[in-house]
């Protein structure tokens, strides 16, 4: 029964997004409609594609897995995810001061130089692609967990419904389908959480049971330690900050006002922290060990399971997959358009209007399948590459976009330097660590940023007056 | 002991999530101010 509710669910919604994907493509005629949705995005679809973007399978699976194995402690992630938005928040004041479609032409823009334009787009779509396998795998999990099919299965279907909405109308039909994905998943929290206060546990009972069983949960600083901590500050704070697909929604905001008003969503996201750490903690509750067999990724999906009424557990699979399909979309048709824009376009520049748009359209397929095959068949080389994804674009962006926009010596040397150096001590420190030959506590993003950004610094005194 | 230090700490973690909102809002107004005065 729970299945057969959960499928139906999951398939309608399915239906619902590309059948607004669809209907909004209808509007999309030029090349800057399909990758920038014309820089002309109104507030609600904004202010969805922001919170659908910025959700993902992994802060819904990832985030209360850890909420579990370590406790409160692991409330520092989503503060220091909080931290970068307000600098992103900051940069939106001015990053559309230029005039740009993709993120990587701001290196264009700004500095004037096209190895900067080339380097960074190329690394860009790499990262992009290599990051997103992870989201494909919380699709092909929860398709075969809740509907009990075949992971590949799940990996296909979902793959089809991206590539169709973002080769039918780009960033517009991302954006507008975006509003019922965010949708999907709040609703599935919100009811979540109600059922949890109404038919399970208080907050306050939970916590009283945890510091009885197991007080060490409770702790704020738990197994991080201080340093830890500082250092977990590093690795998220400026990958947030700049991350390419927040900049691409400053860019294609009506005004900057229009820009601004997304960040709101920070209300429904700040409720939603609260009630996931709650959701997991109750979780332990009932399930001091996790079942033989499974990761902490599938703590909520058995304790809703076991626990929930059908319908709840029906929702949260139909929410799961909102917000990995979320991702993906925005991140293919981002990476799409930086390899068209800043790729293509620079390598051939009189390459015309209509051919950069059909060639928009046939890639969105291409990428999507490609990382719809790194999820199924799992290349050893694609798994090891996506643990540098996240590195890659922190170190790449952060300090090149930010002291770009708010300090006057930015230069293009600095920009240059600071991206080659920080990217090899990053990718140096990364590959150390995976052959466990990294011996200091620092994460190897943390050290990328830092470098990137002193070296940005120290060049751009040195070189005054370029 | 260990509930005061999490209820206080849960607490500030929600603040500062709402914190990139209320710069939001405080930046929106501000704008809008600003773009009144030039308009007229």
């Amino acid at each position: 029964m729970a299945e057969i509710l959960a499928l139906t669910m999951v398939l309608v919604t399915l239906i619902a997004y590309l059948a607004v994907g669809l209907y909004f493509a209808r509007y999309v005629r030029k090349v800057e409609e399909f990758y920038i949705a014309g820089m002309s995005l109104p507030a609600l679809p904004l202010f969805g594609t922001y919170l659908a973007t910025y959700f993902s399978g992994v802060s819904m699976m990832g985030y209360p897995g850890d909420l579990y194995l370590v406790g409160v402690s692991a409330l520092w992630l989503p503060v220091f995810w909080a931290i970068g938005t307000i600098l992103l928040v900051i940069i939106a004041l001015k990053f559309r001061e230029y005039n740009i479609i993709t993120p990587v032409d701001f290196m264009r823009a700004k500095y004037k130089s096209s190895l900067l334009e080339l380097l960074v787009g190329i690394t860009t779509v790499i990262a992009l692609i290599f990051g997103l396998t992870v989201q494909f795998i919380v699709m092909g999990i929860t398709w075969s967990f809740i509907l009990g099919r075949p992971f590949s299965e799940g990996v296909i279907i979902t793959a089809l419904i991206i590539a169709l909405i973002i080769a039918s109308g780009g960033l517009v039909s991302v954006a507008w389908s975006d509003i019922l994905k965010a949708a999907i998943f709040i609703i599935a929290i919100l009811i979540g959480g109600i059922w949890l206060i109404a038919s399970f546990a208080s907050p306050t009972s939970i916590v009283e049971t945890i510091s009885k069983t197991n007080p060490k949960l409770l702790d704020p600083i738990g197994g991080y330690g201080l340093i830890g901590i500082i250092f977990l500050f590093f690795v998220w704070t400026f990958g947030v900050a700049t991350h390419p697909q927040y900049l691409q929604r400053i860019t294609a905001a009506r005004d900057v006002r229009t820009a601004l008003l997304q960040y709101t969503a920070w209300i429904i996201i700040a409720l939603v922290y609260i009630i996931l750490l709650f959701m997991a903690l109750a979780a332990r509750t009932v399930m001091p060990e996790l079942p033989k067999g499974y990761t902490k990724d599938y703590v909520l999906l058995l304790f809703f399971k076991d626990y929930a009424p059908s319908i709840v557990y029906a929702l949260w699979a139909a929410g799961l997959i909102a917000a990995a399909l979320s991702t993906t979309d925005s991140v293919i048709q981002l990476a799409t358009s930086t390899f068209n824009i800043n790729v293509v376009k620079l390598l051939k520049p009189d390459i015309s209007a209509q051919t950069l748009l059909r060639l928009g359209r046939a890639l969105a397929f291409v990428l999507t399948f490609l990382v719809a095959s790194f999820a199924i068949f799992k290349p050893a080389p694609v798994i090891y590459l996506a643990g540098y994804a996240w590195g890659l674009l922190a170190v790449g962006y952060f300090a090149p976009v930010f002291f770009g926009l708010y300090w006057r010596r930015a230069n293009k040397t600095a920009a240059l330097a600071s991206v080659i150096l920080g990217w090899l001590a990053f990718i140096t420190a990364q590959t150390l660590a995976i052959a466990k030959m990294w011996p200091y506590p620092a994460p190897p993003v943390a050290l990328g940023v830092i470098i990137a950004i002193v070296t940005f610094i120290i060049v751009s005194i040195i070189t005054k007056g370029e | 002991m260990p509930q005061e230090a999490f209820w206080l700490f849960t607490i500030i973690a929600f603040l500062i999530f709402l914190a990139p909102a209320i710069l939001t809002i405080y930046l929106y107004r501000r704008l809008s101010i600003s773009e009144g005065r030039e308009g007229r």
